[in-house]
């Protein structure tokens, strides 16, 4: 390995058969790893980087390559703090129910205070047709190939909506756990929404987006006695990976648990 | 997708530190990736190179390596002229 940078070596990817820790080295397939000429430069020892010219000057950043995102991110939660707008970003995986729980969601709250929703898919307005049957504003931003929502979309549609004073607004981002965990949106709270169909080992498949999130939504409880599922070790994955994350168990289906969800969200409502 | 995006946001940020530096000529590049990110080193590698040459910065030696536990992309120091 390269001792100035630290690159040239594939050691962050590992492929591993269950049981069989060193089963590239057995096989003889760990000479037939990809390489590419940087790591060849690096194996041989020829000069390709690191040419520190006379005239050449290092210029110590240490700068998040999402600085932008996440100056748009401040802008967005700077200006629903300052009208008291309470903005939640639901993330998951595609089809844990997230659209059937805004709509429930909706219909519970709207006679309280006006909700809108921000909905991001790949493609298509379906989403945003429920959750506007349901009774909230809506906003459809399709990403096309991109497989998460930024802060600079979130300002759009904040535009766009215009949310009121003491209102709610919800993003539902897209189905997807890895990618819409790096990126700010400028939201108050991040929910994840799990279903018990997902299995017991999601929070170690997927750490990174349990560890950012503050609430987790175990959502179908309705199916429950039709499938194998060990609620004790899934709530224990969970807060392996997440100790203070709270967790609530509803069916957004039959409406079981929700009062609970409710009364989550309205922790964080202004009064 | 990723990668194109972050390419993108990769040298908008090094053409700012570039102009506060009064610097003409961009050599090296050193970027780190938190391994719970969703980008891929060499795909990265690629998609930054192929950028910066598109920006009329090609010549730039890439350093990038993947750092255990988070998801940041940290662009540690660049070397320019």
């Amino acid at each position: 390995m390269c001792e100035t940078c630290g690159c040239g070596e594939h050691d962050e990817l590992t492929i591993r058969k269950v049981g069989q820790e060193d089963a590239l080295k057995k096989d003889g397939l760990e000479s037939q790893k990809q390489e590419t000429d940087h790591d060849k430069a690096h194996r041989l020892g020829l000069p390709h980087h690191h040419h520190e010219e006379a005239q050449s000057r290092r210029i110590v950043l240490e700068k998040d390559v999402l600085y932008h995102n996440n100056l748009v991110a401040a802008k967005n939660r700077g200006f629903l703090e300052a009208k008291g707008i309470l903005c939640l970003n639901l993330v998951s995986s595609p089809g844990s129910g997230k659209t059937t729980l805004l709509e429930k969601t909706i219909q519970i709250l709207t006679s309280k205070r006006k909700v809108f929703v921000i909905e991001g898919d790949q493609q298509s307005e379906l989403d945003a047709a429920r959750v506007a049957k349901a009774g909230a504003e809506a906003v459809q931003i399709n990403t096309g190939t991109g497989c998460h929502l930024d802060a600079s979309m979130v300002e759009r549609a904040l535009k766009i909506l215009n949310p009121p004073e003491g209102s709610i607004v919800f993003i539902e981002n897209v189905g997807n756990l890895v990618c819409p965990s790096l990126f700010d949106l400028g939201e108050y709270r991040r929910v994840l929404i799990i279903s018990t169909t997902e299995g017991e080992d999601k929070p170690l498949k997927y750490p990174y987006m349990f560890r950012s999130s503050h609430l987790c939504v175990i959502n179908k409880t309705d199916l429950l006695p039709h499938i194998r599922l060990d609620m004790g070790a899934l709530k224990s994955n969970i807060h392996h990976i997440h100790p203070d994350i709270d967790t609530i168990q509803l069916s957004a289906l039959t409406g079981e648990g929700f009062p609970k969800w409710v009364e989550w969200i309205s922790r964080f409502t202004v009064k | 997708m990723h990668e194109l995006t972050l390419a993108a946001e990769v040298i908008s940020l090094a053409e700012e530190e570039m102009k506060k530096a009064a610097a003409t000529a961009l050599r090296e590049m050193e970027i780190e990736i938190g391994e719970g990110s969703c980008v891929d080193r060499d795909v990265f590698e690629f998609t930054l190179s192929l950028a910066l040459k598109e920006a009329g910065r090609g010549n730039v030696t890439l350093c990038l390596s993947v750092v255990p536990g988070g998801t940041d992309i940290l662009i540690k120091s660049m070397l320019v002229d």
